[in-house]
């Protein structure tokens, strides 16, 4: 019975403390690498700023080319059709960018496409 | 006269070996739990990836035994060294008679579950679950790590109360480990500590994580107020891609150097996180997470089950494990969402202690929960990403536990 009671209490103990001690250890070096990589990024970035003061958007520093007018597609609907281009831009280059036009891309040759297709749409 | 004889001693012969006179009830009723569990994988869709082929390997192996059967050797008795049936033979004098070694060969379950016995399969469906895991809302809230430690305490007092249920001091690590909530683990630490009690952990283990949503939202709701319930955490900060990389090379050297016995989990783990965040593996990402994962899903899913013979799995000790399984599930989910009150105390109400629920693993799963329960309060409300931070790193603290388990243990 003492044994048991021993042997759980180590566990118990141990285990909890490890457990702890190993995460807060991770806890501590991922705030501080976070930390530091985005004080360097950001640091990148204002340099970039500085050295492109005659930019004709400065609150925007990363422009999407205008690929497109929303005009070439009048039967769409374009409130709908501008919002979610813009949620999906947003998602991959976070708030920075600006988006000045929206046009439809020339469709891509057909082998390509169909490679991407079959790549994307097969179960297995 | 002598066909009829010989047709008459074939089927004699056929009736000997055949399963109606070798199996016992134990068996039979084995049969019938592999048939509830393939009814419950395919009907109800309880993690059916692996509870199908575990439920097969049980009926496999209680319908023929040797299918897992060792390979072995006997020796036969002859005359003299030049009997002609010892040709080829390795030949033994054991005193003053002479054998021959006929040697014989293991079932076919046999030499795939080595694979479970070496330790081999877990650790290599950690790769595949690496190349598919983001830990992009754990680096973006690295405070998510309290709450997958928090959830592994479930695991030391299930320990306790094994050990007091009179299971040993290995089998009760490997009892505890169910409260981590993660298969691989859970299948990895038994295999170490206590190989004859893999088919009913594994199956306490699986039934449970399928069944986290039933689990888990009254004792959640239980430890929490409405108002603790309702609060909408702030949005992520981005993560950027050299972050991302930069995590997995920092949690193994950590994990590794201060318990090197997790160190081939949480090794393999950020292996395959790697291959993903890297991006310049694509096709080695694309394999293990697909190709690799399914054929060891397989293996190990069969093997598992297989273990689960009649004579195994039929004991009061399997009550006491799926028991004790559920009271672990219970007790990592509560100590997650109390220390996410903890959080939300101290935080001064910006952190919803839901959360916590998801330190216990059970990717994705227990983040969905989470996040379920959050939107019965205020449907507004999206908590999956937050709770994302605390699984993911209850996939790392499983692991951990399971090294000091087997550090203290092993």
């Amino acid at each position: 019975m003492g044994d048991k009671l021993t042997l759980s209490l180590t566990v118990l103990l141990t285990g909890f403390a490890v457990v702890f001690a190993v995460l807060l250890i991770l806890i501590g070096i991922i705030k501080l690498y976070g930390t530091i990589i985005y004080n360097i990024q950001n640091k990148g970035q204002k340099k970039q700023k500085n050295a492109a003061p005659v930019k004709p958007a400065p609150a925007a520093p990363k422009v999407m080319e205008p690929i497109a007018s929303v005009d070439a597609e009048p039967d769409v609907d374009d409130d709908e059709l501008i919002a979610v281009i813009s949620a999906a831009v947003y998602s991959m280059y976070s708030s920075k960018v600006q988006i000045k036009s929206i046009r439809k891309a020339r469709p891509a040759s057909n082998a390509w496409r169909t490679a991407g297709l079959s790549d994307n749409l097969r179960p297995f | 006269m002598d066909i009829w004889n010989g047709f008459v001693e074939a089927l004699k012969g056929l009736l000997e070996q055949s399963g109606f006179l070798a199996l016992s009830w134990q068996n039979y009723v084995m049969m019938a739990i592999a048939c509830f569990l393939m009814y419950l994988a395919i009907k109800k869709q309880y993690e059916p990836l692996l509870l199908l082929p575990i439920a097969f390997g049980m009926l496999l192996v209680n319908l023929y035994p040797d299918i897992m059967g060792a390979p072995n050797i006997n020796l036969v008795e002859i005359a003299s060294a030049d009997d002609p049936a010892a040709k080829g033979h390795v030949i033994r004098e054991i005193g003053e008679k002479i054998y021959y070694e006929d040697p014989t060969y293991g079932g076919l379950l046999y030499y795939l579950y080595q694979g479970v016995k070496l330790g081999i399969y877990p650790p290599l469906i950690f790769l595949g679950i690496g190349c598919m895991t983001d830990f992009g809302p754990l680096i973006a809230n690295p405070k998510s790590f309290i709450l997958g430690a928090a959830a592994q305490i479930g695991i030391f007092i299930t320990f306790i109360g094994a050990i007091f249920l009179g299971f040993t001091p290995a089998q009760s690590g490997a009892i505890g480990i169910i409260g981590g909530a993660d298969g691989p683990t859970a299948i990895y630490v038994t295999s170490k500590l206590a190989p004859e009690l893999l088919g009913p952990i594994a199956v306490a283990a699986y039934s449970y994580m399928a069944l986290v949503p039933i689990i888990q939202p009254p004792i959640m709701k239980l430890l929490t107020t409405k108002k603790e319930r309702s609060v909408v955490m702030a949005q992520l900060r981005p993560v950027s891609k050299l972050e991302k990389i930069m995590f997995p090379v920092i949690v193994v050297i950590i994990c590794a150097i201060a318990l090197p016995s997790a160190a081939p989990l949480v090794g393999m783990l950020m292996l395959g996180n790697i291959f993903k965040e890297s991006g310049v593996v694509e096709r080695i990402s694309k394999t293990a997470q697909n190709e690799l994962m399914n054929i060891i899903t397989i293996f190990l899913g069969v093997t598992v089950g297989a273990t689960a013979t009649g004579t195994v799995f039929l004991t009061p000790k399997t009550l006491g494990i799926i028991a004790l399984g559920l009271f672990a599930f219970c007790m990592g989910t509560a100590f997650g969402v109390l220390f996410g009150k903890l959080m939300y105390k101290f935080s001064g109400g910006k952190v919803n202690p839901l959360i916590g629920s998801a330190g216990v693993s059970a990717v994705p799963m227990a983040a969905r929960v989470a996040n379920k329960v959050g939107q019965e309060e205020n449907p507004g409300n999206f908590l999956l990403m937050h709770a994302m931070g605390p699984n993911v790193a209850g996939v790392i603290g499983s692991a951990v536990a399971a090294g000091v388990l087997m550090s203290i243990l092993g």
